[in-house]
């Protein structure tokens, strides 16, 4: 009985502090929520009149496929480009650094998220000044190119990242000693037995490298060529002059592809947060 | 006969061991790529910059007057200001959030949580786009104030400036910071907190002398990545602040358009990376591992 009431007693305030916690949640999830809303209702309705079920359209969605198409196009290619590129290049660097100590390879290591942590601005700037002019009678000034090693740069730490820490969470170098032993010499231990294991990690790096790749601005606004846009930069375009409807269409077009990524990247799921730096 | 054999024998083994040789280079040669494209793209560039900012009257002019001028030496304390501010705000707005999740199951969780996580991935402009669209000169809330007071729309802005800064750097760095102190919260082990309680602390008591040393990693995780991505934000600011709040990318952006002045920016470049990298990098030293995992 005593103990019945001493509960009752703190139930009290329990049940304040308890709506205070749902209310901030709320809250947050409301502010989340909210813009991209508000983003949804303007790329039907283009600005709020008097009448909102009346100015309902779906003009905007259609100038955005009319004239804006390039660039979504562009996007796209470069994205996979970018992906291709990044599981070729990222899967066997991420199982070199993980597999094998060999001196430095802790530097190294540390060395392969700089890319993600030097600020975008302060790599497209350093980018544009070394090969924006020919270098080494290469000259990769205004090329597609230039944009494309300029996203493989940015998203490959993330490959490398869900690569290694799917190497690390299963026993692949006894995996390996065991199909040694049997035989397979290393191109078959490393496509038949490490790859298929660490599947998860790749296609979780490879989703997040195409989404990355779709949104990339900040280097991507000092490399690209005026001639072929990108997604972002067609945005950034439409988010500075007054159009708001098209504007809102083009970055709900974008929203979409990434609610796509994100699902099957849940759908994959290698259940680790990935903190990304693409603000 | 048996010469013979015992000569095949050893050149078998020799092509064995020459395959095994070459084997054992394959994973290195294949990661050259990799290697190639940091030195050239990464390595390269950076030591670009580096050059650009050193070369004036003297090695250190550049920096003597980014660190002296008003101008420069004032766009380097906003953004420090704003981060630190950003940083405190959702620090403590994810502890409140991650810390209930952590502790509370109801319906409609998983969603929750999976809301919270959504902006991670959406790129800075269109974050400055959605505060537009909220609080801009044709947002809904500026508008709907219009339509309650009969002030024009204008009046009710103020998504152009520091409070629309705030409230966009606020947007993208909740997320991450609630992600990250959140995956920290569900490693630690609810018996220490089970016999706190046991032993009659409060739940105030619980959290801050169990839990919070607890996670001080995490926390600590959590103020780095917050505090370097608002240092570094650029596509958020050229939309929301550009012209308004002279942070220190815009800055580095300004000079470059409208100077050409690419020492100077470069300087200013170099000081911007210092700071990120030297927090991120003493996190490293402190806590071990990196505030992107």
């Amino acid at each position: 009985m005593s103990n019945r009431v001493s509960r009752l007693s703190i139930s009290f305030p329990d049940r304040i502090v308890v709506l205070f916690f749902y209310s901030v949640i709320a809250a947050t999830v409301l502010f989340i929520v909210l813009p991209i809303l508000v983003i949804l209702l303007y790329s039907f309705v283009g600005s709020i009149s008097g009448d909102l079920v009346g100015s309902f359209t779906l003009e905007y969605y259609g100038e955005v496929f009319a004239s804006g198409l390039d660039p979504l196009v562009l996007s796209f290619q470069l994205a996979i480009a970018t992906t291709v590129l990044d599981v070729l290049l990222g899967v066997p660097a991420a199982y070199t650094l993980d597999r094998y100590d060999f001196a430095f390879s802790d530097r190294l290591r540390d060395v392969t998220i700089l890319p993600m942590a030097i600020p975008g601005i302060v790599l497209g700037i350093a980018l544009v000044r070394t090969w924006g002019v020919p270098r080494f009678g290469v000259d990769l000034s205004g090329m597609l190119y230039l944009l494309l090693i300029a996203h493989v740069l940015f998203t490959v730490p993330f490959m490398i990242q869900t690569t290694t820490s799917a190497l690390q969470s299963v026993d692949y170098q006894a995996l390996e000693e065991t199909a040694e032993s049997l035989g397979a010499n290393w191109p078959q231990r490393f496509l038949f037995v490490v790859v298929p294991n660490v599947y998860n990690g790749i296609l979780s790096g490879a989703i997040l490298t195409f989404a990355l790749s779709m949104g990339e601005f900040n280097i991507t606004l000092f490399v690209y060529d005026p001639t072929n846009k990108t997604l972002p930069i067609e945005m950034f375009g439409g988010f500075t002059t007054s159009a708001v409807g098209q504007a809102s269409a083009l970055s709900v077009v974008f929203v979409a592809i990434i609610v796509v990524s994100l699902w099957l990247l849940q759908y994959v799921g290698d259940g680790d947060t990935h903190s990304v730096t693409n603000v | 006969m048996v010469a013979q054999t015992l000569r095949d024998r050893a050149v078998e083994s020799l092509r064995q061991h020459r395959l095994e040789d070459v084997e054992s280079y394959l994973p290195f040669a294949l990661s050259v790529p990799v290697g190639l494209l940091y030195v050239l793209f990464l390595g390269l560039p950076l030591a670009t910059i580096v050059h650009l900012s050193v070369q004036g009257e003297t090695l250190w002019s550049n920096y003597l007057t980014v660190l002296t001028n008003p101008g420069y030496r004032g766009s380097i304390l906003i953004s420090l200001q704003i981060a630190v501010t950003v940083t405190a705000i959702t620090t403590v707005l994810g502890l409140l959030i991650s810390y209930f999740l952590a502790r509370n199951d109801f319906r409609g969780k998983r969603i929750v949580i999976a809301i919270i996580n959504f902006p991670t991935s959406l790129p800075g402009i269109l974050i400055a786009w959605g505060i537009i669209v909220l609080v801009g000169r044709q947002g809904i809330f500026s508008l709907l104030g219009s339509a309650i007071t009969g002030a024009r729309s204008g009046e009710f802005a103020f998504a152009l400036g520091f409070w629309g800064l705030l409230a966009g750097y606020t947007y993208f760095t909740l997320p991450r910071v609630t992600m990250t102190l959140l995956s920290s919260l569900e490693n630690l082990d609810r018996e220490l907190e089970e016999s706190a309680y046991s032993l009659g602390a409060s739940r105030f008591q619980t959290f801050r002398h169990v839990v919070l040393p607890e996670i001080a990693p995490g926390v600590a995780s959590g103020i780095v990545l917050a505090f370097s991505i608002n240092m570094v934000a650029f596509g958020t600011a050229l939309l929301l602040a550009a012209g308004e709040v002279a942070v220190l990318p815009l800055k580095i952006y300004s000079v470059i358009l409208g100077f050409g002045d690419y020492n100077t920016a470069s300087a200013l470049a170099v000081v911007l990376t210092v700071i990120t990298l030297g927090v991120i990098m003493a996190y490293g030293y402190l806590f071990g591992g990196s505030v992107y995992e």
